[in-house]
């Protein structure tokens, strides 16, 4: 998966920053989860 | 976030458009369910061609001098394409050189202007498959190291 490649890219401070801003217009965790990071990210 | 062509993760810029963040969101901020279009005047003036060159030196010089007289092409850059693509050239042998040690058929193209390659690799088997994936991730770790992206066009989701 080339998601892998973004958390190698960014790093992860940077993709739990993405996340959080995810999070903010996905509350509800309902969009395409798994896309860009991992689930795990939306905790 | 780098400063090469990119379409990896959310676009982030100071004073960006909020469009900027949509697009290569992979939907996973929002559902469109409303577009307006602005349409954009046909420009006339348009050549495209397919050129051939003898050596990788003279392509690089073409681009180079393509440049410099394109007046709608703003950007400051200060490296000269050519020192960047020689750069880019030697990139590109040392993944040829990759794929080839392990006898690996492909296709490779791209668009030098902007150092972008497209590096189609076909495996014939699973044993060949999981040897591009590797040679994939060199590549990927590599552009990181320089500072470039993993994904410089379409969006990363593709699994």
């Amino acid at each position: 998966m080339k998601r892998d490649y973004l958390l190698l890219m960014y790093g992860e401070e940077v993709i739990s920053q993405m996340a959080k801003l995810k999070l903010v217009f996905d509350p509800n965790r309902i969009l395409n989860i798994g896309n860009i990071f991992e689930e795990k990210y939306l905790q | 976030m780098p400063k090469v062509k990119n379409a990896a993760g959310y676009y982030c810029r100071a004073n960006m458009d909020l469009i900027d963040l949509f697009i290569g969101s992979e939907g996973t901020l929002g559902i469109i369910t409303e577009l307006k279009l602005k349409l954009l005047a046909w420009e006339e003036k348009i050549l495209s061609c397919v050129v051939f060159f003898q050596s990788e030196d003279d392509a690089f010089n073409f681009i180079d001098e393509a440049r410099s007289i394109t007046k709608s092409d703003s950007s400051s850059e200060e490296i000269k394409i050519s020192a960047r693509g020689l750069e880019f050239f030697n990139k590109l042998k040392w993944m040829l050189d990759l794929v080839e040690r392990k006898s690996l058929e492909y296709v490779v193209y791209g668009h030098f202007g902007n150092c972008h390659t497209h590096l189609n690799m076909l495996p014939r088997d699973q044993a060949d498959f999981i040897q591009a994936k590797k040679i994939y991730s060199e590549i990927c770790c590599e552009a990181v190291r320089l500072k470039g992206t993993v994904s410089a066009e379409h969006t990363a989701s593709e699994k």
